[in-house]
């Protein structure tokens, strides 16, 4: 049982990288790729993982048009304070981890100002995706609003890796003064960070079962929005807590602790999704299936 | 299959009223909004419920029938023509509303609801829905869906993806399907919103309700010249103002708007700028003094003080398209979008270029987004015009590609835009598209020939459009 850490210095090395692995992987390991090393998202086992993309940087930054480009490799709280600097960032308020960008997206990781300013999937305007066979693709553009074509950088939000590696987001961003307050808040003395690597339950209710929710999740619960109905909680992989009708949750950890995707039509599309994406499941395998 | 086979089968499926197959109703149905280009199906099927389309679609596979869902046909890109024939199935019976639950902020209805009738269904609760599409009085939350429909309000509340929360769909295999935006897995919702009809029929859907903002101001500002309304523009998101909606109207909208309603805003106007902010008093207020700040070079500030003059101010931008019939018998509208700062010489090109090649042209767009909107008006009977106008349409939205925009910011691609789509993704990036749409549909009966351009089996309908106008 080994982890091999990689770290690609060029696009060109990740892209030969990938392009040479094969079901196998590289010498019978997986291939996991993350943005950057994390205690939220972690390899555990055998494997060879790529623990930082070589884009790690803003690459454009146009305040003018609110638009940002950013290498997936970069931290959100990086990103953030550049974008701060000229007033302006990105409307996630406190919820998120300090992830790279592209795990984060990966994720979809629920925020403490989703239900004012919405979700990753209403920023993200366009993406650069290396796909499992090497060759790199764009998807969407750096306008506000576009619909020409599929909108392909959707697949790869909240798909934990498992249909390509995101090199370069392009995002909206928000002024800084047009954030809406959060009502986002910990509820332990000990803070939401420090606890919630020991386990992550994220669930999302619909408004009138969030007090429930909650209060049945009781000592467990780290965090919680009251806004968008989301908390977080810390909860060993193997228990669950009550789930509610139109709930969602997501599991942090990645591999055999994720939760599994039980729609037999949901996995019957996402295993159609992975053959057309990744046929030989080369990239993140152990994510959903 | 011949068309009594296909209208007696439809007709045993669901009811023969139904079903319609007469020459005069096919002519209703053999195009859209898009008039420039048209395909007659062979029936129209009208289903009143989820189980029924997903009983036509089951027909259609088996017998290797095309079919196309088609709303209201307000559709500006030819996404609901036939494009091979086959059967339309009209959502037009669809437009029940199946559920409030106001205290979650949502609602189900099927998608042949009319957009206006989502909004009117809740206003007693202080709710609304976002999305509003010039169209909005008659389009349906079905083409709203296909086509991830925009409108004014799009700069603050977002496009139609950000308002569905789930949908039920018939897949392109007749499979019934719901999903469900925000839950673990890939985002087949976000996929599916704004594909065109091309990967299933989505039959309900449930969408989110915003409160109805306590606060509305809304200014209307005029330019001796359009450049310095669309320096305002650049320099009212540059300030990080956050206006509802920011619009903007030339002076070829403003002689239609004379010729056709006697609607006169300022004499001296080569532009007018459409500012409205919403939310609570005291970010309205803010927002408002600061981009009317920005707009002190204007000929003439006006902020609306009653409704009535807040919808005169509206009439501007909302009666602008259909006024231009009175300009010539033919008008072309083109989509395209540009990084927002670039509208100041976006827009000088744009003239500059109608100018040299002697068309008349008319811009009524959605500044703030950057989303353009030239209309080229124009007699359709003389081919070289028709010609000019293409290749005018063609060097705007290279133009657009090139800094980075994009072909469509919200008509879609259909069948008009099918060709330039190689301007804006490379071969490798439209097979990943190509890849994505096989995942629900890898065959060629769902609303074949859109979107994606080399399907195999289609005729390339803008190619033959110009064939005909050379």
């Amino acid at each position: 049982m080994s982890i091999s850490t990689l770290t690609p210095a060029t696009r060109k090395e990740l892209v030969q990288l990938v392009a040479s692995a094969t079901s196998l992987g590289i010498h019978r390991s997986p291939l996991k790729w993350f943005g950057r090393p994390s205690a939220l998202w972690r390899e555990e086992g055998d494997a060879f993982v790529v623990a930082a993309l070589p884009d790690r940087a803003i690459i454009s930054f146009s305040p003018e048009d609110q638009v940002v480009v950013v290498g997936g490799g970069m931290r959100v709280s990086e990103l953030q304070a550049g974008l701060g600097a000229e007033g302006y960032g990105l409307p996630i308020g406190p919820g998120v981890p300090d992830l790279a960008l592209s795990d984060a997206i990966a994720l979809d990781l629920p925020h403490g100002l989703e239900s004012q300013h919405g979700s990753w999937r209403s920023w993200v305007l366009g993406m650069t995706i290396l796909l499992a066979d090497g060759n790199i693709v764009t998807a969407g553009s750096r306008a506000v609003k576009n619909v020409a074509g599929y909108d392909l950088h959707k697949l790869f939000i909240g798909a934990r890796g498992t249909l390509g590696v995101l090199l370069d987001v392009t995002l909206r961003v928000t002024p800084t003064r047009a954030v809406a307050p959060t009502l986002w808040r910990p509820t332990r003395r000990e803070g939401f960070f420090p606890t919630l690597p020991g386990g992550g339950w994220i669930q999302r209710t619909l408004a009138t079962d969030f007090m429930k929710a909650v209060e049945k999740a009781g000592d467990q619960v780290v965090a919680i929005d009251p806004a968008s109905s989301v908390f977080w909680a810390t909860l060993p992989p193997d228990q669950d807590l009550p789930r509610y009708r139109g709930d969602a949750v997501l599991r942090a950890h990645s591999g055999e602790k994720n939760l599994r995707i039980e729609d037999t039509m949901m996995q019957k599309f996402m295993l159609r999704a992975k053959a057309e994406f990744d046929p030989t499941d080369k990239l993140n395998a152990g994510e959903f299936f | 299959m011949t068309e009594g086979e296909i209208v007696s089968a439809l007709a045993g499926l669901l009811s023969p009223e139904q079903v319609v197959s007469s020459a005069a109703s096919m002519r209703v149905y053999d195009c859209d909004a898009y008039t420039v280009d048209r395909a007659t199906p062979q029936a129209v099927a009208i289903p009143e419920s989820t189980d029924e389309v997903a009983a036509i679609v089951r027909w259609c596979v088996d017998h290797d029938v095309p079919f196309v869902a088609r709303g209201a046909g307000t559709g500006l890109s030819g996404g609901a023509i036939a494009a091979l024939g086959g059967v339309v199935i009209s959502t037009k019976r669809m437009t029940r509303i199946l559920e409030i639950d106001a205290a979650n902020r949502r609602l189900r209805a099927q998608t042949g609801a009319v957009n206006r009738s989502l909004t009117e269904a809740v206003a007693t609760h202080g709710l609304y829905f976002a999305p509003d599409p010039s169209s909005q009085s008659v389009s349906t939350l079905g083409g709203n869906i296909g086509e991830n429909s925009g409108g004014p309000h799009t700069l603050k509340y977002g496009v139609t993806a950000q308002h569905i929360l789930g949908l039920t769909m018939v897949t392109p295999e007749a499979e019934i399907v719901q999903f469900q935006a925000g839950s673990p897995g890939y985002d087949f919702l976000g996929l599916i919103v704004g594909s065109e009809g091309t990967l299933g029929i989505v039959t309900e859907a449930w969408v989110k309700l915003t409160p109805i903002p306590s606060t509305v101001r809304t200014a209307l500002a005029a330019f001796a010249d359009v450049r310095e309304a669309t320096q305002a523009v650049s320099r009212i998101i540059a300030a990080g103002v956050m206006p509802a909606a920011l619009e903007m109207i030339d002076k070829g909208i403003l002689l239609a708007l004379k010729a056709a309603f006697g609607l006169v805003y300022h004499p001296d106007a080569a532009a007018l700028l459409l500012i409205e902010c919403d939310g609570d008093v005291a970010s309205v207020e803010r927002d408002m003094n600061e981009a009317l700040a920005i707009c002190a070079n204007a000929l003439e500030i006006s902020v609306a003080e009653s409704e009535a003059e807040r919808q005169k101010m509206w009439n501007a931008r909302k009666k602008g398209v259909g006024a231009m019939g009175r300009l010539a018998p033919t008008i072309v509208t083109h989509d395209g979008v540009i990084p927002r700062s670039k509208l100041p010489e976006t827009l000088d090109f744009i003239y500059a270029m109608a100018a040299d090649k002697g068309l008349n042209v008319a811009n009524i767009f959605h500044a703030g987004d950057g989303n353009l909107h030239p209309c080229f008006y124009f007699d359709d009977r003389d081919p070289e015009q028709v010609r000019k106008v293409i290749e005018a349409g063609s060097e705007i939205l290279q133009y657009c590609v090139a800094l980075g925009g994009s072909i469509t910011g919200e008509h879609g691609v259909g069948v008009e835009k099918i060709d330039f789509m190689k301007l804006m993704f490379s071969p490798e990036s439209l097979a990943a598209q190509a890849a994505a749409k096989r995942i629900f549909n890898g065959g060629s009966l769902c609303n074949p020939c859109k979107v994606l351009p080399d399907q195999k089996g289609c005729v390339e309908h803008q190619r033959r459009w110009r064939g005909a106008a050379w």
